[in-house]
């Protein structure tokens, strides 16, 4: 097999290359205090848990198990296809916020410039 | 319970909302202004020459064409508000929506005013007769007044007509969100919640190309929909 260095499938060294990066990110974003701790931790939740998808397939078996599924990797994708919906959702409710105070901004400049004539006409 | 003054043209506002409308905005403004009501026009960030237009419209009445520009365009909803705004602040007594693509008759003003002005109304919108419309329209529209009953239980003639009526009171009550379309059925949303006495009275349609490129088509029909449902999420 090509893609399989020593014992590592390819998708699980991009996997930790991306987790060790986004982590330092993170831990970078919590020393400049631009997060949170709690925001910080959850990263680390979240990143243990792919990688245990990862590296330990069949120890998330019994977890897909308690949800009905019989791979860790269904339960995976389907946690991460509702995931995605949620922020979808909360994007849209975002955007929508964006355009209410949008027509508010437009609205109050439109009323305060209502248009006269100028006098000499 | 009804004077003189309630009867007289100078307290009718007519807002008319424009977004690229050079070739009809003048012919109406001015037309609604010879008729002796007040017209508040809303330029919707129009790229053509409406707003010029408009400003040579207002040399003619200026004391009843009065005009406020939003710098961009936001949509069919965001400019009737504002121009409700505005006549509110004009203390109007009777507020009307009046689209600018030239498809309603001036000469219907007086009947969506008068179940207002009679008492017998808070709220009228004209309906359009069905059996004029082209086909395609025809069947938009009536799934639009099929969703409007579904959605917000009001059984109406015609939820997407534009040619509207609010007393002052009415109005004040009316608080629109919707940006774009959506406005008309939201119209009768509002008038639902607020517990207005609505009254519908049958006006003409002017079907001409101008009037036919915007309004009610299968997509906007969809994109009504779609903003209907999440409106059902809005707090």
């Amino acid at each position: 097999m090509f893609f399989i260095i020593g014992q590592l499938h390819l998708y699980q060294i991009i996997l930790l290359l991306v987790a060790i990066a986004t982590l330092a990110f993170a831990y970078h974003r919590l020393r400049s205090k631009k997060s949170t701790p709690a925001a910080f931790v959850l990263w680390v939740i979240i990143w243990i848990f792919l990688l245990l998808f990862a590296f330990k397939p069949d120890i998330t078996v019994p977890l897909a198990g308690l949800f009905g599924f019989g791979r860790g990797i269904d339960l995976l994708l389907i946690v991460g296809l509702l995931v995605s919906l949620y922020l979808g959702f909360r994007l849209y409710m975002r955007v929508d916020d964006m355009n209410q105070q949008m027509n508010e901004l437009v609205r109050e400049i439109a009323i305060r410039n209502e248009i006269e004539l100028d006098e000499e006409d | 319970m009804m004077d003189i003054m309630s009867n007289s043209k100078n307290d009718i506002f007519i807002v008319v909302p424009a977004y690229n409308e050079e070739k009809t905005v003048s012919h109406i403004i001015e037309g609604i202004a010879g008729e002796g009501y007040n017209v508040i026009l809303v330029n919707d960030g129009s790229k053509d020459n409406t707003l010029n237009l408009a400003i040579e419209s207002k040399r003619k009445y200026p004391n009843q064409i009065f005009i406020v520009s939003h710098v961009i365009n936001r949509g069919l909803g965001a400019a009737l508000k504002t121009g409700m705004v505005v006549a509110l602040n004009k203390n109007a007594d009777y507020i009307l929506t009046f689209d600018a693509d030239g498809q309603h008759e001036i000469s219907d003003i007086p009947k969506v005013v008068k179940p207002l002005q009679d008492g017998e109304a808070d709220a009228c919108i004209g309906a359009r007769p069905f059996k004029d419309m082209p086909l395609s329209k025809n069947f938009a529209n009536s799934v639009m007044n099929f969703l409007t009953l579904v959605f917000y239980g009001r059984k109406v003639k015609d939820s997407q007509g534009g040619l509207r009526a609010f007393t002052a009171d009415a109005a004040s009550k009316i608080d629109i969100v919707s940006s774009g379309y959506a406005v008309s059925s939201e119209f009768i949303k509002e008038i639902s919640d607020n517990n207005l006495r609505l009254a519908e009275v049958e006006i003409t349609t002017i079907y001409t190309p101008e009037t036919q490129s915007k309004g009610t088509d299968a997509i906007v029909g969809l994109k009504i929909l779609f903003k209907m449902i999440l409106d059902l999420f809005r707090l």
